[in-house]
């Protein structure tokens, strides 16, 4: 990556919150470095899919 | 020359587009280099050679084609013989002084479909473009990653539509990959998106059950949000609401509340139509392994010719009477067991039996091998027969009055079924012929088939008997294959008849949505599981819109802050090169709360100190000139923000923008040249050459000349200021023009070539007979005229011709300077060709 891109993520972060959905995407980006952007994205994604259906089941779990 | 940033030393040209087979070599030993040439010679080339030799393209494709296809073959030059490669070849001396080589070498050129490939070299080594941070030179972003100016780029600004021209700033900003990312992340919102389950879909119709208090139940299980599910319970309460409305007690478990559901639809619905009589099972194949079965029947084939037929009737018989103890145990005559002759049975006698049986046993296991055989068959083709019967559908076990009595008919359905849907019932009339006809053939097959398989087993010794089995079993496993194909095309048209039946049926009996609710009862695992999923989906997708929403304002604080620094830098410049202004540019910045949009403001004030301006946007009260002095000012600022060592200059200044002309080479360019940049100026602009020449002795100004003499050859570049070559490709675009003023001025111009040529052509004989300090500025004065010059050049001519040819060009271009007697058209291009002709043969530069 180019230092000018690799700044400008910086700089980006630099605005969001810390290990927010925003940021986690953006960190992920960054780190992708232009490879398989579409999977190292979706990863992030389904990573936060499996959280919030772990959390609906336990909760459900516990109401049934 | 300051030397804290790399520039070019010298640089080599083979093959690319207006170049030919030739290579152009260009020396830069001074920190600005002018390079004059008239229009269409090569200078673009020249420019774009740098380019492509730093980013392995070419700007102006990614910026002017409107089709892959209108760049094919663009590269290389149409010229060039097949044996010779395409390359631009560089020395870079970085920050310290150290050389560098570097090579890019053209692979494939552009094609219809293909972006152009090549293969890069620096320092002998093969490398990628990032290779290039190594040696301190510091490539921008594409489109434009080489810091080259020329007429299109500024060109594709004033045309762009905004989108275009917002990252045509973007880029030039260093912004752009933040858009990319931002895309990349926000088309990931598909990856969410799923469509919805069949068991999704079945819970939406049922929580539209009309009765309030299944609704009720059920609406919590849709809720998209990460709240907690109680699917059990919902369904329960739903299927209570249905039971209760029909007056019944609700039973405890939900087994016993499904059946009542079942019962109370059903009862509901055949009132209107017998729905269940459509219903069948699917059709189910069988496997007729018969790989045992043809070896076990040609076994025992063979087996019966060894037999002979006596023994074959008496085997049995044998096999019974060895059983009996007193003959097993013979050890004297005994009475015969069948018959009853008295000490038939001798010991001689029992041992033939013996021996009889011990032929035939391989004939007796083969036997037992067939039998059991054709009763796997059997058991095979039964259950082939019970599946045909399941898969009938139920109406077909209905005699005539039941189907009267449960109103199954087709005239019911055709009743039902709404105008537009009718076709469905023709079509599911004509599939269910056919599968029933296929139906019934399986059948019947089958049941031909066990018939042989029954017979005496004996029966199959015979070759011909189980070739016939052999056929029927065959034509039984075609017609299996053939009767699914016809079940599928009957499924297609059974489903449509159903699903549009079930409609009507539901509406007219007020059950629509009841059988979902019951499906989904049935499967409650399923159910939790497809509805955790859709809510956790949903909650996802809200989160990734409101992380967008954050990435693009984080992305709009990061275009502000790099906005301010650029703007200003920008602002610089453009006091440089229109200084002291009413109307000046005054910032760049995002557009608020847009995404894609960039704004250039525009100060106007009504004297040059500027008080209490307007600000206005640039794009609706810039000229055109004031465009491309803003271009030339964004360029300017991004390269001395990259320290990319030298920038490319083609034609920066507009031939008709006069008034500006001087502020860029005095004030923009010395301010460049101060920041220690290497500047290449191309232009078909004499006045230019000659000012830069002039302004830039001190720094030593290199002049080079582009001119395309033959297209075959391709461009050629020469290091001088006034060549014989140079003098002509000025001289050029005046020949064959028929205007007077035109033709004054080639006479002249000529005139002042023919005696270059023939200074030169003395001067260089001279030399060579050894005079070392022979001089064109020995003539001068009375021995530079022409005709003095003709006789002085007679000796040295290498044509007998060639005296003639001067005498006549002299007298044709003689009367050049007066309004009289101006030489036509037609005689200066004569001229001209001869001049060109001495260019070459004498190799004048």
């Amino acid at each position: 990556m180019q230092a000018e891109q690799a700044e400008n993520l910086k700089l980006l972060r630099s605005h969001l919150d810390m290990d927010s959905l925003a940021d986690r995407l953006v960190t992920k980006y960054a780190e992708a470095d232009g490879q398989n952007v579409e999977t190292a994205l979706d990863s992030v994604l389904e990573a936060r899919l499996a959280e919030v259906r772990d959390a609906i089941e336990h909760a459900s779990n516990k109401l049934a | 020359m300051p030397s804290s940033m790399p520039r070019i030393n010298w640089l080599e040209i083979q093959g690319f587009r207006a170049f030919g087979k030739e290579l152009q070599r260009v020396d830069f030993s001074s920190q600005i280099s002018v390079l004059w040439g008239p229009n269409s010679q090569g200078k673009t080339s020249f420019a774009e050679a740098i380019e492509f030799l730093f980013s392995g393209s070419i700007v102006r494709k990614e910026l002017l084609a409107s089709a892959q296809d209108e760049f094919a073959d663009s590269l290389r030059n149409t010229h060039l013989p097949s044996t010779k490669t395409v390359y631009i070849a560089a020395e870079v001396l970085d920050s310290d002084g150290t050389p560098h080589s570097i090579r890019r070498t053209l692979a494939s050129d552009f094609s219809k479909r293909a972006n152009c490939t090549s293969t890069l070299e620096i320092d002998g080594k093969p490398a990628t473009a990032d290779d290039f941070a190594k040696i301190g030179i510091a490539l921008s972003q594409p489109p434009m990653a080489v810091p080259i100016l020329m007429q299109h780029t500024l060109g594709y600004l004033f045309t762009a539509k905004p989108l275009e021209r917002s990252l045509y700033f973007k880029a030039l900003l260093e912004v752009g990959d933040l858009d990319l990312l931002r895309n990349a992340i926000g088309q990931r919102e598909t990856s969410l998106s799923m469509a919805d389950t069949n068991l999704i879909k079945k819970l939406k119709s049922a929580a539209a059950i009309d009765n309030q208090d299944v609704k009720d139940s059920l609406a919590p299980l849709l809720v998209l949000d990460e709240s907690p599910l109680h699917v059990a319970q919902a369904i329960a309460y739903a299927l209570d609401a249905l039971i209760w409305s029909a007056g019944f007690a609700t039973p405890l478990d939900t087994a016993t509340k499904i059946g009542v559901v079942e019962g109370e639809l059903q009862q509901k619905q055949t009132k209107t139509f017998p729905l269940a009589q459509l219903n069948r099972g699917t059709f189910v194949t069988v496997t007729i392994a018969d790989d045992e079965l043809w070896p076990s029947l040609d076994n025992f084939g063979e087996q019966s010719q060894k037999v002979d037929t006596e023994v074959k009737d008496l085997t049995n018989l044998f096999t019974e009477v060895l059983r009996v103890p007193a003959v097993a145990a013979n050890t004297s005559a005994i009475d015969c067991p069948v018959c009853g002759t008295e000490d038939a049975l001798t010991e001689h006698r029992v041992q033939v039996i013996r021996d009889k049986l011990k032929t035939s046993q391989a004939y007796v296991e083969a036997q037992a091998s067939v039998q059991s055989s054709l009763r796997q068959l059997d058991t095979k083709l039964t259950t082939l027969e019970g599946n045909i019967r399941g898969a009938r559908p139920s109406f077909q076990g209905l005699k005539s009055k039941q189907r009267k009595d449960t109103s199954f008919s087709v005239e019911r359905m055709r009743e039902l079924l709404p105008e537009e849907q009718q076709e469905q019932l023709q079509t599911w009339l004509r599939e269910l012929r056919s599968y029933l006809r296929a139906m019934r053939q399986l059948a019947k097959l089958a049941a031909a088939i066990k018939t042989t398989a029954k017979q005496e087993t004996g029966t199959f010794a015979n070759a011909e008997a189980v070739q016939g089995l052999r056929t029927s079993l065959a034509g039984l496993k075609a017609q299996q294959a053939r009767s699914t194909q016809v079940e599928k095309a009957f499924v297609a048209a059974e489903q449509a008849l159903k699903d549009t039946l079930r409609a009507v049926v539901d509406a007219k009996s007020n059950t629509t949505g009841w059988q979902e609710l019951l499906d989904i009862a049935k499967d409650q695992d399923g159910l939790l599981s497809d509805v955790i999923d859709m809510k956790a989906r949903a909650v996802v997708k809200g989160e990734l819109t409101k992380a967008l929403q954050k990435i693009d304002r984080a992305k709009e604080e990061v275009m502000n802050d790099k906005f301010a620094g650029m703007s200003q830098e920008i602002q610089d410049w453009w006091e440089r090169l229109r200084p002291d202004e009413p109307v000046f540019f005054s910032g760049v910045k995002p557009r608020p709360q847009t995404v894609r949009t960039i704004d250039f403001k525009v100060s106007l004030a009504t004297t040059s100190e500027r008080l209490n301006p307007h600000v206005r946007d640039v794009i609706a009260i810039f000229s055109m000139s004031q465009m491309h002095c803003l271009g030339l000012a964004a360029f300017l600022a991004r390269s001395v923000r990259e320290k990319c060592g030298f920038v490319v200059l083609d034609d920066p200044i507009l031939s008709s923008d006069e008034d500006h002309r001087t502020s860029f080479l005095h004030i923009a360019l010395d301010a460049l040249l101060k920041a220690g940049f290497q500047v290449i100026l191309l232009t078909q602009d004499q006045g230019i050459q000659k000012d830069l020449t002039s302004l830039y002795a001190h720094l030593s100004i290199d002049q080079f000349q582009i001119i395309l003499a033959e297209p075959a050859n391709g461009a050629e570049i020469t290091k001088t200021a006034d060549s014989v070559s140079a003098m002509l490709a000025k001289v050029k675009p005046y020949i064959g023009n028929a205007r007077l003023e035109a033709r004054m001025f080639a006479a002249e111009k000529s005139r002042n070539i023919a005696e270059r040529v023939c200074k030169e052509i003395v001067v260089n004989n001279r030399r060579l007979s050894g005079e070392p300090t022979a001089a064109i500025t020995d003539y001068t004065g009375a021995k530079g005229t022409l005709e003095s010059l003709i006789t002085e050049v007679e000796r040295y001519l290498i044509d007998l011709s060639h005296p003639g040819k001067l005498r006549v060009i002299a007298r044709t271009l003689n009367p050049g300077c007066h309004d009289d007697n101006v030489p036509t058209k037609e005689a200066l291009k004569q001229a001209y060709g001869e001049l060109v002709g001495f260019r070459k043969q004498y190799s004048l530069t």
